[in-house]
C-alpha cells in the first residue's frame, strides 16, 4: 500500500477500465484507493495465451520464421528476424553483409510503420482531447492523410523487400528467397525522399502538443553497439552500464507469472525494467544520426529521460533516424546493385538433402529491437534440425512490471488534485505510451496443477 | 497497375468468418482475370485503407451479420450504407471492417468501394465453413463473378468515355 507523501487523503477512487482502447489486444486497468491509500494497482492482460512456443516443438527450424511471424501483424518482420537470427545461431550460418543490409532496411521499415501508427492513431487523440481518430478526420484531415501516406510508404517497403509487410515471405535463414526488383526499389527510394517533408511536419505537430509530466527513473534495457544505433544487432545493455551477451540473456532477465495476468512479467536484478524507444534513446543517444539528434533538440529531449509518456516522442526521433538510415542503404543498393549470389538462398534444404544432413544439436538465440523493445527468440534443435525447445521473450511482457510501478507512483501523485475521471485518463495514456502489443505478450503460459 | 481490385477479408480459423477468403481463392482458381488484382487481406487492418487508394474500384468480400439467411449474399456500394459507430474504436491495430470503411467515407476516397457481404451463421473458432455456407458458396461465387464483369465493363467504359 502506498501513501501519498506523508499525507493521507480521505479519498476513495475505484478505477476499472475494461478493455483499454487504442492499444493492440485486450488489457484492463484496475486501481483501488481507500481513504487515500492505494490498495490495488494492476494492468491485467486478459488476452488468451496463444501457445506459439508449443507450436514450434518438433517443427523444422526452417519453418520457425513463418510460424512466429504470425505472433503479430504489426511486428511480424521483427519476429521473423529474431527467429531467423536464432536459427542461424543454432545452425552456425553466417549471412552476407548484403543480407544484413536488407534486414536492417526491413527492420527500419517496421519501426517507421509502427511508430507512425502509434503517434497519430493511438496517442494523438489523447493529446488533442478526443476519444479516437474518427473526429480528427474532420478537424485535421490533411494531417490524417499525411499519417496514412507515411504509413503507406513503410508498408510498401515491406512489400518490396519481403513480399509483404504482414507476415513476410522472402526473408529466411541465410538470406532471401528472392531479390527485390530494381524498379520497385527505385520507387521506394523516391517515396522515402518525399517522406522527409512529412517527418518535418510531424515534428512541428508533436512539438506543439503537451505531454503529461511525470518521472520515475527505472532500468532501461536495449541492444547497444559501438558501430551504430543498435536495432538489428549488438549486445544487451542496462542503463548504459550493465552489459550482457544476447546468448546469456537469461542470466540478466527473469520471467514470472502473476495470477491476474496472462502475460508473464519480466525483471532484471529482481526489479522491473523498460524496453522500447525511450530505453534505446537513453542507452544509445550518441549513436543517433545527426538528423535524429536535431529532432531530439527540437523536441527538448535529452538522455536520460525518465518520463514514460515521452516514449512517443522518442518514437518520432527514431522514425527520422530510421528514414535517414534507410535512404543511405537504398543509395548504396541502387549504386552497387544487389548480387543474387550473395543474397538469394533456398528457404529449405534441397529435397535430395532432407534426412541426409546431420545437424549438431545446439541452442541459438536471436535478439532484435522491434518497435516496442528488445525481442528475444531462443531455440534448441536436435540432430534432425527440429526444434525441441523454444522461448520467446516479448517487449510488452518486459514492460508490464514497469508500467505497474509507474501506475503505483502516479496515482498517489494525482490523488490530491485530480478527479477520478482525470486519473483514469492519465492511467490510460500511461499504458498507451508504452505502445503495448498485448497479443504478442500472451504467447504461452506454463500451467502446473498442484 | 490494375484499375480494379477484389479483396478477400476474413479469418479462416473462425469458420464462416473465412468465407471472404474462400470466395477469393475460388475466383482465382476458376474465374481469374488478368486485368483484376486479387488480394487476400486476412483480418483487415489499416493497410487496407491505403491499399484501396491505388485502385479505381474495389470489391471487398467478407462475412457479415446483417440479419439475413445464412449464406445470403448482398452486394452494395459503400456510399449507400449508413454506419453508426458507438463510442471510440476498440483497437486500431485490428480495425474492424466497419471502422475502415467509415474512415474511407470520411476521407472521401476517390476509389469506388463495393462490398459483397455473405451472411454468416457461425464464427466460433474452428476449421471450415458451416454446411449452410458450403451449400451457398457456389451461388455466391457466381453472382460475385458476374458483378466483377459488370464492374470491369463500367470502369473500361468510363476510361473511354
Amino acid at each position: 500500500m502506498t501513501k501519498s507523501s506523508n499525507k493521507v487523503y480521505s479519498k476513495d477512487v475505484k478505477i476499472d477500465v475494461h478493455y483499454l482502447t487504442r492499444v493492440e489486444g485486450h488489457g484492463n486497468i484496475v486501481v483501488d484507493v481507500k481513504n487515500g491509500l492505494l490498495t490495488k494497482c494492476e494492468f491485467q492482460v486478459i488476452e488468451s495465451p496463444r501457445f506459439f512456443e508449443s507450436m514450434l516443438i518438433n517443427r523444422p527450424i526452417w519453418e520457425a520464421q513463418h510460424i512466429t511471424s504470425r505472433i503479430c501483424g504489426i511486428c511480424a518482420c521483427g519476429h521473423s528476424l529474431a527467429s531467423i537470427k536464432a536459427g542461424e545461431d543454432a545452425l552456425g550460418v553466417k549471412p552476407s553483409d548484403e543480407v544484413i543490409m536488407l534486414r536492417k532496411l526491413l527492420l527500419y521499415a517496421e519501426q517507421m510503420d509502427s511508430h507512425v501508427l502509434h503517434i497519430y492513431i493511438l496517442v494523438a487523440p489523447d493529446l488533442l482531447g478526443v476519444k479516437s481518430i474518427m473526429p480528427l478526420i474532420k478537424t485535421h484531415k490533411p494531417i490524417i492523410e499525411m499519417a496514412l501516406r507515411m504509413k503507406k510508404m513503410s508498408d510498401y517497403a515491406g512489400e518490396v523487400l519481403a513480399g509483404r509487410h504482414t507476415h513476410p515471405i522472402s526473408y529466411v535463414i541465410g538470406g532471401l528467397t528472392q531479390l527485390p526488383s530494381r524498379e520497385a526499389l527505385e520507387k521506394l527510394y523516391k517515396l522515402m525522399l518525399l517522406a522527409r517533408k512529412d517527418g518535418e511536419e510531424t515534428v512541428k505537430i508533436i512539438k506543439s502538443l503537451k505531454f503529461p509530466e511525470f518521472e520515475r527513473p527505472t532500468q532501461y534495457l536495449s541492444l547497444t553497439s559501438d558501430e551504430e544505433y543498435a536495432m538489428y544487432d549488438g549486445e544487451l545493455i542496462v542503463n548504459g552500464r550493465q552489459r550482457q551477451k544476447v546468448s546469456d540473456y537469461k542470466k540478466l532477465l527473469t520471467e514470472t507469472v502473476r495470477d491476474y495476468s496472462r502475460a508473464k512479467i519480466a525483471a532484471i536484478n529482481d526489479k522491473p525494467y523498460a524496453v522500447g524507444a525511450l530505453s534505446r534513446f537513453n542507452n544509445n543517444y550518441e549513436k543517433l544520426n545527426k538528423e535524429a539528434k536535431l529532432v531530439a533538440k527540437e523536441l527538448g529531449l535529452k538522455a536520460p529521460c525518465h518520463n514514460p509518456y515521452l516514449n512517443t516522442a522518442c518514437q518520432l526521433i527514431e522514425w527520422v533516424h530510421c528514414l535517414e538510415e534507410s535512404i543511405k542503404i537504398m543509395e548504396k543498393i541502387l549504386k552497387d546493385n544487389l548480387s543474387e549470389g550473395k543474397v538469394v538462398v533456398s528457404s529449405w534444404p534441397k529435397k535430395s538433402e532432407i534426412g541426409k544432413i546431420k545437424y549438431k544439436p545446439n541452442t541459438g538465440t536471436g535478439c532484435v529491437e522491434v518497435p516496442r523493445g528488445s525481442l528475444f527468440h531462443e531455440y534448441t534443435i536436435d540432430k534432425t534440425g527440429c526444434i525441441t525447445f523454444a522461448n520467446c521473450v516479448i517487449p510488452t511482457n518486459q514492460n508490464m512490471g514497469n508500467l505497474e510501478e509507474d501506475m503505483r507512483k502516479i496515482v498517489p501523485e494525482l490523488l490530491a488534485e485530480k478527479t477520478q475521471e482525470e486519473i483514469t485518463l492519465a492511467l490510460e495514456m500511461l499504458a498507451r505510451s508504452y505502445d503495448p502489443c498485448i497479443s504478442c505478450a500472451t504467447h504461452l503460459l506454463d500451467v502446473k496443477f498442484v | 497497375m490494375s484499375k480494379i481490385a477484389v479483396i478477400g477479408i476474413g479469418n479462416t480459423l473462425r469458420r464462416d468468418d473465412g468465407i471472404g477468403i474462400e470466395i477469393l481463392e475460388s475466383l482465382l482458381k476458376f474465374y481469374k482475370r488478368d486485368e483484376v488484382e486479387y488480394l487476400n487481406f486476412g483480418i483487415a487492418s489499416f493497410d487496407l485503407l491505403h491499399k484501396m487508394q491505388d485502385y479505381e474500384a474495389v470489391l471487398l468480400i467478407d462475412g457479415i451479420k446483417a440479419g439475413l439467411g445464412p449464406g445470403e449474399l448482398k452486394i452494395f456500394e459503400l456510399k449507400n450504407i449508413k454506419y453508426d459507430l458507438k463510442g471510440p474504436s476498440g483497437s486500431t491495430h485490428e480495425l474492424n471492417l466497419k471502422d475502415i470503411l467509415e474512415f474511407s467515407k470520411k476521407l472521401k476516397l476517390k476509389t469506388k468501394i463495393y462490398v459483397a457481404g455473405i451472411q454468416v451463421e457461425d464464427v466460433s473458432y474452428g476449421d471450415g465453413l458451416t454446411d449452410k455456407l458450403k451449400r451457398s458458396k457456389q451461388r455466391a461465387l457466381d453472382e460475385i463473378n458476374e458483378f466483377i464483369d459488370v464492374l470491369f465493363s463500367s470502369v473500361i467504359r468510363k476510361q473511354f468515355s
